[in-house]
């Protein structure tokens, strides 16, 4: 039996909420009260089936077939099983998952991951601002599990993360890491102005430079760190390619100078 | 002011409402904005200029039809609130401000208060002043996190000229005061400056005053945070209110379409038009403005009494007219729209 | 309209009734049974108890602190209702229309918001008059500002002060005046870490105890109903109870007002130097008939800590939880904001919780002790009735204390404790002696004449409930919640003294305002006629 599947019938009129559809929410549940689930965010009505047409399948594995910009909340709250993307997707993607598996295969957009506690997130495409932040006054970003974004981030990816795995195959926009509290934070691409700033602790690795580095981050030479071997093989459980770019020598740098300062940012020095 | 009588006041009076750029009387304009507001799914209230009893409506009509609530201040004003909800700081009134800095920190841009030139003068004897300034654009933030670390007296990579002198006039500081305008800086400069703050404080006495906001921002936040709970960017899209900076951004929802009805509100002298045509507008008189229907409300202070908040007291404070007049005011037309809402379509 | 409330045990300790019985309201009145005997509608009250609505002396439900305070924690309070159809914006989570609900479905119909720093009094006005059902009142805080300080530096002897305080309660219209930390928040601008009683105040040679006793003096002098109610210094530390013994003892035998005792009840016993000392406090409250309190009950949970204390605030930014917090100096009082848990398991905690139940359980007159949780610092005030439980159930009591950590129990004495609070004493705590100590007269009570505000509880099993949702509560003869839901709002009062003002203070005041600010002073009071909604009501003041 193949996955259980929404296919998107055409571009939704509002921004949708689509956290309901998790396998826990939908476990038990008749397809005629799923289709009847309401997903609109204005005053409009709008349900389940009114979007997509609903195949009927193994939940362990929820399938979206088509993604668009307006659906929102894609996969938040997942605890376990798997849900994967066939497009793109809005804002909150994750958000607060605490295990199985989110994959979206097109792009994402703000706060993807958002207070992501467990579970892997993968994004084949671009993600935007803010990956695995907090929302508006909370105190702590991402806090456990993994993020693995195929593409590029925009600005500020990571920010406040407390624990946990966040993984960038391509550029970082600006900010990337700002404010983390611990945890790591790893860019194959090029990273944008200030990297990590106004870090306490925490680990970003930066295998394809920077555009500017903060002032309160001291450079402490270039080393062949056992610490820094074993987060390559961390990398590489990930991205192979990422993996081989931290194996070689690595530029630490110690800060934020202005915040905590027990951070620290490696750059690739190959 | 009741609808009767401002109805009646068209005759011999100046026009207060128009639809489709004719003039019509009040009572016609209510029911077509009404109409608009009726049949749409998501209606936002943008620009939000308006004194505590327009705020007030604005809130109360949103609530009732499921709109969402943004002020043209917003961004700085979340800008200034985010550090704060999301690590903490320390703030002051501007009145405390002006009698106690001996050290003021001015950071970005932002005009020096007329005060600065004068001394403090917190008990019963001036003090004189310092004021440092850190406006270098686009390295402020690495300014901001030098200078922080030098307070602390961190080592940092490179020292910008003049930087150990600031660090030790803040240090020097009984009670210094930093002062920003949150709708220039980056959201990054405003944490920053709170950490600075927060360091200093450890041994000496050190607060914040940012500039404040365009059109009433404040007293407009101050409204939506004790009728919902939250500050602007508040919708009740699913009844509830729903606090989201990023979903509930009147620009991001106008550009995208997602909103299909725009109330521009924007009562203040010199308010700003909306930059493309909108359904209903509540301005003041004379404000050259595209909409579908448009009041011509009373502007606050100057046309009606008001309670606002005021930039210098730092404080709602009630104002009467300068000189009354009969135009009607924004909260009495929010409330005329929301009270043919209420009443069941026949 | 007349209504009848039949066949309920109506408990009015004010006028010495308390049997099954009748009681007659007429418009906004209780009036005597007619002759005739027939009523517009009744309402059969059998198995119920019928009381005044209830008084909350000292809760912090408006203003700008408390609004900084929502700002700060949006993650706190989402709604989750969906949009009620008669009471708009009473799902939405802390916004003033849910407080109003919220306490009227408890049968509460007055609140006192005890901090109100004058220059923002028009803000907590406007608030509260958009918190539906209920009355409200403010106290205006003084003892830290500028203006006050330097007149009692100077010299200027007890009639400047009293017409600076007359004044304060003009411009600010408020029914009693508040003192915070007296001296010590003017001190922590001039960086002073530590301030007790009597330590003196930079620049202004006055001591804390020379401050609160100027000011209680004036208060009285102006024969303001409610004495002065002071928050004192060294809040929340170990071994500030001797600071609450000293500040009873300083008031001689003018009656004053002490805030929140429970946070002054700590003693520096046991092994990790906290205890409680409530049995000594409620010793000497016992002791001092001129001396009300009320307790500040500490629960366990989430809560927000809002007070003008700003150096105590100051001190614990560290135990914010979340790790968040404002701290604001303002132009006389100021605020802090901090987010905080009260852990069951936590030692400190289980005392606090602990000190709170001793003193309400050993301070004898219950028209004494005030019941409040200094919402929301000990506790948020929806937990009322979880407390009301605690002290009419010692084996309720009992089954909470088997979840507290027993070292933290072991330094203090409430295990021994086995009263049980009565009906007749919840009646007098909550309402009858209320309305006596803040000069209501026409209110905390059920005789004829007075205002028909009414609660009507069905008690239960579980006591609780019975409290958070009355079976009926008439506010000015209206009935407002029935079987413990809000039906409709209606706009309250708010309450407030108006001695007259001294023409020589106004045109002083007036100078200060101009040379110090360059302000008019009338832009930062309150007029008559702000209020669009909701008229202020005077309440006499004892000549």
């Amino acid at each position: 039996m193949s996955g259980f599947t929404f296919r998107l019938r055409a571009p939704p009129p509002q921004r949708v909420d689509l956290s309901g559809l998790t396998p826990q929410a939908l476990a038990g549940r008749t397809l005629a009260e799923i289709a009847a689930l309401p997903i609109q965010t204005t005053r409009s009505a709008l349900s389940v089936g009114d979007l997509f047409d609903i195949r009927e399948g193994d939940l362990d594995e929820i399938v979206f077939e088509g993604g668009e910009e307006r659906l929102d909340w894609v996969g938040a709250g997942l605890g376990a099983g798997a849900i994967r993307v066939v497009g793109d997707v809005g804002v909150e993607a994750g958000r607060g998952m605490t295990g199985g598996a989110l994959t979206i295969e097109g792009g994402a957009g703000a706060f993807a991951g958002s207070g992501l506690r467990g579970g892997l997130l993968k994004i084949g495409g671009d993600a935007g601002e803010r990956l695995g932040g907090p929302l508006a006054g909370e105190t702590e970003g991402m806090s456990g599990g993994a993020i693995h974004v195929g593409g590029n981030a925009g600005p500020r990816a990571g920010d406040k993360m407390r624990r946990g795995f966040l993984l960038i195959e391509g550029d970082a926009g600006d900010y990337a890491g700002s404010r983390m509290i611990a945890g790591t934070l790893a860019i194959g691409g090029r990273a944008g102005a200030l990297p990590g700033y106004l870090m306490n602790r925490g680990t970003i690795l930066l295998a394809g430079g920077v555009v500017e580095m903060a002032p309160t981050f001291l450079d402490c030479g270039v080393f062949e760190l056992v610490a820094a071997r074993l987060l390559a093989d961390h990398v590489e459980t990930m991205s192979p390619r990422l993996g081989a770019a931290f194996r070689g020598p690595l530029r630490r740098y110690a800060g934020d100078l202005a915040a905590l300062g027990k951070g620290e940012i490696f750059v690739g020095a190959r | 002011m009741t609808e009767e009588t401002i109805g009646a006041a068209i005759d011999d009076r100046p026009a207060v409402a128009w639809i489709d750029g004719a003039p019509v009387v009040f009572e016609e304009a209510v029911a077509q904005a009404e109409r608009l507001i009726r049949a749409s799914s998501l209606p936002v209230f943008a620009h939000l200029g308006a004194d505590v009893e327009g705020a007030r409506e604005a809130v109360l009509l949103a609530e009732f039809v499921g709109g969402v609530l943004d002020h043209a201040a917003s961004t700085a004003l979340l800008r200034d609130l985010d550090p704060i909800r999301e690590t903490g700081g320390m703030l002051t009134t501007p009145l405390e401000a002006a009698v106690r800095a001996d050290v003021v920190l001015l950071v970005g841009a932002v005009a020096a208060p007329d005060w600065v030139s004068r001394p403090a003068r917190p008990y019963d004897a001036d003090i004189p002043r310092r004021t440092l300034r850190l406006g270098e654009g686009a390295a402020l933030l690495s300014r901001l996190a030098a200078l922080r670390a030098r307070v602390k007296r961190r080592p940092v990579a490179s020292a910008p000229a003049g930087l150990e002198e600031q660090a030790e006039t803040l240090r020097d500081a009984r009670f210094g005061v930093a002062i920003w305008d949150a709708a220039e800086l980056e959201a990054l400069a405003v944490e920053a400056i709170h950490g600075l703050v927060r360091d200093l404080n450890e041994t000496t006495r050190f607060s914040t005053a940012s500039a404040p906001a365009r059109d009433n921002g404040v007293g407009v936040q101050t409204v939506c945070g004790w009728m919902t709970g939250f500050p602007l960017r508040t919708g009740f899209g699913r009844g509830q209110p729903e606090h989201d900076p990023w979903r509930h951004d009147s620009r991001r929802l106008i550009a995208s379409g997602e909103a299909d009805c725009v109330i521009w509100v924007s009562t203040f002298e010199g308010g700003a038009a909306p930059s493309q045509a909108v359904d209903i507008a509540l301005c003041a008189a004379g404000a050259q403005i595209d909409a579908r229907v448009r009041f011509a409300v009373a502007r606050p202070g100057l046309d009606c009494d008001t309670i606002l908040h005021d930039n210098a007291a730092g404080a709602l404070v009630a104002r009467k007219a300068a000189a009354a007049s009969s135009a009607p005011t924004a909260a009495a037309t929010l409330a005329a729209i929301r009270a043919r809402l209420e009443t069941p379509p026949c | 309209m007349l209504i009848r409330i039949v066949g309920g045990r109506v408990l009015d300790p004010a006028n010495h009734r308390d049997e099954i019985g009748d009681l007659w309201l007429e418009g906004e009145r209780v009036v005597a049974a007619p002759a005739h005997g027939r009523a517009d509608e009744t309402f059969d009250a059998s198995g119920c108890v019928v009381m005044a609505g209830a008084i909350d002396i000292h809760s912090h439900i408006a203003g700008a602190n408390v609004n900084t305070a929502r700002l700060l924690l949006p993650e706190q309070h989402r709604a989750h209702a969906a949009r009620p159809a008669g009471t708009p914006l009473s799902n939405a989570g802390w916004s003033t229309f849910e407080t109003g609900k919220l306490y009227a479905q408890m049968g509460f119909t007055t609140v006192v918001e005890p901090a109100v720093s004058p220059h923002n009094a028009l803000h907590a006005h406007l608030e509260l008059a958009d918190t539906p059902v209920i009355d409200k009142a403010i106290l205006a805080i003084l003892g830290n500002d500028d203006f006050g300080l330097s007149l009692m530096r100077d010299g200027a002897g007890p009639a400047a002060i009293r017409d600076h305080v007359a004044w304060t309660l003009q411009s600010s219209k408020a029914l009693g005046i508040k003192v915070i930390n007296a001296g010590g928040v003017a001190a922590f601008k001039d960086n002073v870490r530590a301030f007790s009683f009597d330590d003196v105040v930079p620049h202004y040679g006055m001591s804390s105890r020379q401050i609160v006793k100027t000011l209680q003096r004036a208060v009285a002098d102006l024969g303001v109903p409610h004495p002065l109610h002071i928050h004192c210094n060294n809040l929340g530390l170990p071994g500030n109870f001797e600071t609450a013994l000293a500040t009873i003892a300083a008031a001689e035998d003018l009656p004053l007002h002490l805030a929140h005792l429970q946070f002054y009840g700590y003693g520096r016993e046991g092994k990790l130097g906290f205890s409680s000392a409530a049995p000594k406090l409620a010793e000497a409250v016992n002791a001092a008939k001129n001396v009300t309190i009320d307790v500040g009950q500490a629960m366990f949970g989430q809560t927000v800590t809002i007070s003008s204390d700003v150096l105590r605030q100051f001190s614990a930014r560290g135990q914010a939880h979340p790790n968040k917090y404002v701290i604001i100096d303002g132009d006389a009082n100021g605020g802090g904001m901090l987010p905080y848990k009260y852990k069951s398991g936590a030692f400190a905690n289980a005392v606090q919780f602990a000190v709170g139940l001793e003193l309400f359980l050993l301070i004898e007159d219950p028209g004494q002790v005030f019941f409040t949780t200094d919402h929301p610092n000990g506790a948020p005030f929806t937990t009322y009735p979880e407390i009301f439980a605690l002290l009419m159930s010692r084996d309720l009591r009992d089954q909470w204390l088997e979840k507290l950590p027993a070292e933290a129990l072991a330094v203090t004495t409430l295990r021994g404790l086995r009263r049980e609070y009565t009906w007749a004493e919840i009646a007098v705590m909550t309402r009858a002696a209320p309305a006596r100590l803040l000069g209501l007269r026409d209110r905390g009570h059920l005789g004829v004449g007075a205002r028909a505000d009414v609660a009507i509880y069905r008690p239960g099993p579980d006591l609780a409930a019975t409290f958070r949702h009355a079976e009926r509560v008439y506010k000015d003869g209206d009935c407002v919640v029935r079987e413990g839901v809000l039906t409709h709002y209606r706009f309250g009062r708010a309450l407030r003294v108006a001695p007259e003002p001294d023409a020589a203070m106004t045109r002083r005041l007036d100078a200060y305002y101009d040379s110090r600010y360059g302000l008019d002073a009338g832009l930062l009071s309150v007029p008559e006629t702000a209020l669009p909604r909701e008229p202020f009501e005077t309440v006499a003041c004892q000549s």
